[in-house]
């Protein structure tokens, strides 16, 4: 009895998520060792999964308060294209020393404000005006990828940017970690502590399991919510300067995918998009699930296409299981509660078995 | 007398009312800017590019009333219209058009009990359901099935004649023909049928008391289960009657077409009223709706405004009418 106390308290989802990633690691590992069992492997995971992943900590965190900002990857591709610009096109060819510096020093500012602003712009639509979330964002979606398209004339920016942008995106931190990968981490605890330590983070759970409770419990609902799409926003905005500094470019319809796949990701690690219920640090279990999952068919040579369909059908799988798993709870609480009660000859059998 | 008025006096206060003003505004200015636009030419073709969103919209905005977002039709249309085509090349069969329109819809409608199935049996939200749905089955089309587009001379025959037959033919000053193509038709009749089912049916009627409320809707003795085999089965059905048709008139088949559009027909079913958390919606304000959504979508080039700006303009559109829609209702909350 004792003993289950002292265990890290572990939510269904974790659970599912670690067995998920286990029978991916085996089956993978079985198959194709050479390739799978390699440093070199998982190293180049470390540099493709992260941008998934700071999208999906995104939309995890506004799927806690029951919406969903799709406008994420649009506000990530208008702070690519803007830096992009500023880079190649307002800053001097050839720039370096503290000319260079200043101008990495405008690109995150830049970041950052409009990171603020996209963030401010849904905060108003969701929380002040109670438009639902999913139509809100996709309006400002347009709009954010409608401003990268005009500044753009709907070409892409790409270029040869400073290697100390590059860095970011290509470059190991102490020549062991990938530096996509460190931010992802990074950003992955500010949330965690963000949503699991703080007063913000509780009230974000018990609205979206419950807003009018929370309203009448003196929660500033408004606030509240406000407050999560413009972390959103600015996760977006540091997802944008990766994008950037990976993929050495930027245009108005990268990674439109990203939305449905961070979504199902986001489902996958046990956030209900019902709201409310939630883990933020199984996200990347998930997220690195469905990576595995992608290098280990590529190794296999499995289409793309099959790989595509991998997230419906995982999801599918997980949410099978997990109403098994729960059908299973059910009946045995049934049979316990009847056996106590036949047991029992005082006890009204039918109060105990609801 | 005052029944009328009680009636107009409600539809001046109807979402739908609003997105006719709009929708009324945005022909004003359009046709000042270029005459050009309200030509019957271009009315014509701007009922051309609704026939296939339309068809979509009427299953969608069920799902909707229901109180989920269907985010599967566009993968169900490609995989029903694609499949089908494939199996009359494969067989060489050349069948009359209503066959393989009837083909498609079938597997749609088939696909769409898969969607009522994991919402039923699992309790998954419509949203999660859908979406999975529709990575699976376009995923494995393309792997199982092919992923390479049949060109217009593999066509069937049928599809190709169906996509030429138009009516109203007039003959312009320049000499060339331009007519309306005869599926606005069938759009035109899957909307009147959709309305009549949903008003006029105890099932449609109990499509709306789901959306409203699950619980009171199974106390009154509605079978749950059975209403949403019905209302998915339904939309997967147009979903594959839709599809057919676009690859009809496109001439070709093309299994990548239709990604990532699910949000441009749902933003049209939003548009026109439909209530997002389910039990409201009409099909007059879908029409309104998707109407809109297509003039700004389509007509942009003709008041010389580049390309590129659509999607600025169409973001800003939908935030406009949103965020009228929701002034609206608090202004009625407060009264």
């Amino acid at each position: 009895m004792n003993k289950k106390l002292v265990l890290p308290k572990m939510n269904d989802a974790t659970k599912r998520l670690i067995g998920f990633n286990i029978v991916i690691f085996m089956i993978f590992a079985l198959l194709e060792p050479g390739k799978f069992l390699t440093a070199f492997n998982f190293e180049s995971m470390g540099f493709q999964f992260p941008e998934a992943g700071l999208l999906t900590l995104g939309i995890g965190i506004t799927m806690l308060t029951a919406g969903a900002d799709l406008s994420i990857v649009a506000v990530a591709n208008l702070v690519a294209t803007v830096n992009g610009i500023i880079l190649l096109q307002i800053m001097p060819q050839g720039a370096s020393g503290s000319t260079l510096i200043m101008y990495l020093g405008i690109c995150l500012v830049v970041s950052l404000l409009i990171g603020l602003l996209c963030g401010i712009l849904n905060g108003f639509l969701v929380a002040k005006l109670g438009i639902f979330p999913i139509l809100a964002t996709l309006g400002t979606q347009n709009l954010f990828s409608g401003i990268s398209m005009i500044l753009t004339k709907g070409q892409g920016v790409f270029g040869v940017f400073p290697k100390e942008l590059v860095f970011i995106g290509n470059g190991k931190l102490f020549n062991l970690i990938p530096m996509p990968l460190v931010l992802f981490l990074s950003a992955l605890v500010v949330v965690y502590i963000i949503i699991h330590h703080t007063s913000h983070g509780l009230k974000t759970q018990w609205f979206g399991s419950n807003r009018k409770a929370s309203y009448y419990s003196g929660i500033d609902n408004t606030k509240t919510v406000f407050r999560t799409y413009m972390i959103a926003s600015m996760l977006g905005a540091i997802t944008g300067i990766l994008i950037l500094a990976r993929t050495n470019s930027a245009k108005y319809d990268y990674g439109t995918t990203y939305v449905l796949q961070a979504m199902l990701a986001s489902v996958l690690a046990g956030i209900s998009p019902l709201g409310g219920s939630g883990k933020v640090s199984n996200i990347l279990l998930s997220v690195f699930a469905i990576q595995m999952l992608d290098s280990g068919f590529n190794f296999l040579r499995i289409s793309s296409f099959v790989r595509s369909s991998t997230y419906g059908i995982l999801l599918i799988l997980s949410v099978a299981l997990e109403y098994f798993v729960h059908m299973r709870q059910q009946k045995q609480q049934i049979k316990k509660a009847a056996r106590a009660s036949a047991d029992d000859p005082m006890l009204d059998r039918k109060e105990n078995v609801l | 007398m005052s029944d009328i008025k009680k009636r107009l006096d409600k539809f001046t206060k109807s979402n739908e009312f609003i997105v006719l003003i709009i929708l009324a505004m945005v022909f004003v200015v359009f046709s000042v800017i270029n005459p050009a636009f309200l030509s019957v030419r271009n009315m014509y073709d701007l009922f051309r590019t609704m026939i296939v969103t339309g068809i979509f919209a009427c299953g969608v905005m069920m799902v909707i009333i229901n109180g989920g977002i269907d985010m599967s039709f566009m993968a169900i249309a490609i995989c029903s219209a694609y499949m089908t085509i494939r199996l009359a090349v494969a067989l060489s069969l050349d069948g009359p058009f209503i066959v393989l329109l009837v083909v498609s819809g079938i597997i749609g409608a088939l696909f769409g009990f898969c969607n009522a199935f994991l919402v039923n049996k699992f309790e998954i939200p419509i949203f999660i359901a859908t979406l999975s749905l529709a990575t699976t089955i376009r995923g494995l089309m393309l792997n199982f099935v092919g992923n390479e587009y049949i060109p217009s001379p593999q066509m069937p025959a049928s599809t190709i004649d169906f996509s030429k037959k138009y009516v109203f033919n007039t003959v312009d000053a320049s000499g060339s023909t331009y007519g309306l193509h005869i599926s606005v038709f069938i759009m035109l009749g899957i909307m009147v049928i959709t309305h009549l089912i949903l008003n006029y049916t105890v099932l449609g009627r109990g499509v709306y008391a789901l959306g409203g409320d699950t619980t009171s809707a199974k106390r009154v003795g509605y079978n749950i289960t059975r209403v949403r085999l019905f209302i998915y089965g339904y939309a997967g059905l147009l979903a594959g009657i839709g599809g057919l048709i676009y690859v009809s008139n496109n001439r070709m088949a093309d299994p990548m077409s239709f990604q990532g559009e699910e949000l441009t027909v749902i933003a049209a079913v939003v548009l026109g009223g439909t209530s997002i958390s389910g039990g409201k919606g009409s099909i007059l304000g879908v029409f309104l709706g998707l109407m809109l959504t297509n003039v700004i979508n389509n007509n942009l080039v003709l008041i010389n405004v580049p390309s590129y700006w659509q999607k600025f303009v169409f973001g800003l559109l939908i935030i406009v009418a949103v965020f009228i829609q929701s002034i609206k209702a608090k202004r009625e909350i407060k009264v």
